[in-house]
């Protein structure tokens, strides 16, 4: 058998915890910093793996969300529908690319049409995109915020 | 060329040709010593370097503590505080020498004495300051990272609260049109030129070094492009005077240094409120947000420091302001900070990679400051 990513992580937790940090004098004290938030990192990492794959792809399905939207309410002169062409490709380009690319993707062609309603989109199409974008991003970070609790510094959020 | 201050567009422009440099290898302490003997053996050849020890704390440069022995038996102990080659925050040592320089004897700073801001000795630009005895933390915390939610407990928030307050005040008045700080430009041309400036030097460094492009933010770029408020009266802003960036006695609680300088600028005053009151740089205790653990919230802060300084708190600015360092927040952590350990070229790439995980909550505020369609 082949030891499990989870049994290889808590091992190195234990030899930080364990060995390395006791051995560390006191007055070593960026290398004890370092080797506290190194053990914190991957505990928080074991504690996320098992839902990470299904995290970015909620991500990736956010944002293609977001970008269906904005490509739906803006509208403009030739910079915005140029732009939001692009992002219509963005949307549909989507076989064989990972979440995180799909999500980048989707990004990208989003800050092109943001930037192209600032150039000659219509008023009220800018208005009702940057209010799409500011609900939606709002209920993206909510999520964020949540999978980043173990953290500790939201004190919204209090570490599980 | 971004319009900006002329040495911070000038920074920019030097940032841009160490992207492309291999990872950044962290200096040990031998190597700093023999650094440090080499240096000194030009500046004040009689003198003996030792101790040499690397300081904790901070997320952006690296930092030794030594000692220099002097023939009359004299042993004084000096911080050198050099960059990486990116880090969680894009600064000058030179300004930050000029600026404790000038701040000496206006409040409590550690004092800059040697200064290498071309890197012509060291491998990246440095300073040297004498060390000044403090913590700036209780002793019961163990792990802080970088003072974030620092709790002071009772009774060191009595009696840090008027200090606080006092070196506040004395920093935004400090006369700093009398100030020798050549590198800090005096934004003069027309009432939005200060804040003007800050929007383009941030968002030049947004376009730098963005590893996503986050919809928000750059609603949040166009906004705060379009609303520039005016600032009559600029006046010096520390740029990030929390807790955790000051030294004091932990015994009697008194202040001994106003540390971290290297964002401070001349500008609008209400930079430091929205920074300050950011709830990442507070407590939360029994649901109720400390500013810095010190003030029983906005109100208490900002009515306490009217009084203490003698200046008023215009809640529009306020506002804008407080949208700017959100935005400037995400900035550091997101983008700076993010770019700087992809690219392994900050000693404390684990660092960045955990503060990281404060950009969700900077992007949820900035949506929720856009939605109310420019008031808090």
């Amino acid at each position: 058998m082949n030891p499990s990513v989870e049994d290889r992580l808590n091992s190195v937790v234990r030899a930080i915890g364990g060995v390395i940090l006791p051995a560390l004098p006191e007055s070593a004290s960026l290398a004890r910093e370092q080797a506290m938030l190194a053990m914190g990192h991957i505990q928080i990492i074991l504690a996320q793996m098992p839902a990470a794959q299904a995290f970015a792809n909620q991500e990736a399905d956010d944002l293609h969300r977001l970008g269906l939207a904005v490509a739906d309410g803006a509208a403009g002169g030739p910079v915005t529908q140029g732009a939001v062409a692009a992002l219509s490709v963005a949307l549909g380009d989507t076989e064989n690319r990972s979440a995180s690319e799909r999500t980048a993707r989707v990004q990208d062609a989003i800050d092109v049409v943001l930037r192209a309603l600032m150039e000659d989109g219509d008023r009220v199409a800018a208005s009702t995109v940057s209010a799409v974008v500011l609900e939606q991003g709002a209920a993206r970070a909510l999520k964020d915020r949540q999978w980043c609790a173990a953290m500790g510094f939201d004190s919204d959020f209090s570490p599980a | 060329m971004i319009d900006t201050e002329p040495h911070l567009a000038a920074l920019l422009e030097q940032r841009k040709a160490r992207r492309a440099m291999p990872p950044y290898v962290p200096q040990s302490d031998t190597a700093v010593e023999a650094l440090l003997a080499g240096y000194f053996a030009l500046h004040e050849p009689s003198a003996e370097v030792g101790n040499v020890a690397r300081l904790g704390g901070g997320a952006s440069k690296e930092q030794f503590v030594f000692s220099l022995a002097r023939p009359d038996g004299e042993a004084k102990r000096y911080v050198l505080r050099m960059d990486a080659l990116e880090g969680i925050t894009e600064t000058s040592r030179q300004r930050e020498f000029e600026i404790l320089r000038a701040m000496e004897g206006v409040v409590p700073v550690p004092r800059p004495v040697w200064i290498d801001a071309d890197a012509n000795h060291f491998p990246q630009p440095a300073l040297i300051m004498e060390w000044v005895a403090g913590t700036p933390k209780p002793s019961t915390i163990t792990l802080s990272v970088t003072g974030l939610g620092t709790v002071l407990g009772d009774p060191l928030r009595g009696l840090i609260r008027p200090q606080y307050l006092d070196l506040l005040s004395r920093i935004h008045n400090f006369d700093w049109r009398g100030a020798d700080i050549p590198n800090y430009a005096a934004p003069d041309s027309d009432p939005k030129q200060a804040t003007r400036w800050l929007i383009q030097f941030w968002k030049a460094l947004l376009e730098q070094d963005a590893v996503v492009r986050e919809p928000v933010l750059r609603l949040a770029t166009q906004w705060l492009e379009a609303n520039v408020p005016d600032c009559d009266d600029p006046r010096l802003v520390h740029g990030d005077f929390r807790t955790g960036n000051y030294l004091f006695d932990e015994a009697s609680g008194q202040i001994t240094a106003v540390l971290d300088w290297e964002m401070s600028y001349i500008g609008d005053i209400h930079a430091d409120f929205g920074w300050l009151l950011q709830p990442v740089f507070g407590t939360k205790i029994d649901g109720a947000f400390r500013v810095s653990d010190i003030f029983d919230g906005p109100e208490d802060f900002i009515a306490a420091y009217q009084t203490a300084s003698g200046n008023m708190i215009d809640r529009a600015k306020l506002h804008y302001f407080t949208v700017f360092n959100a935005w400037k927040s995400y900035i550091l952590v997101s983008a700076l900070g993010m770019r700087a350990a992809r690219e392994q070229h900050n000693h404390q790439d684990v660092l960045l990679t955990f503060l990281a995980a404060t950009g969700p909550m900077f992007v949820a505020e900035l949506a929720r400051l856009l939605s109310t369609g420019g008031r808090a």
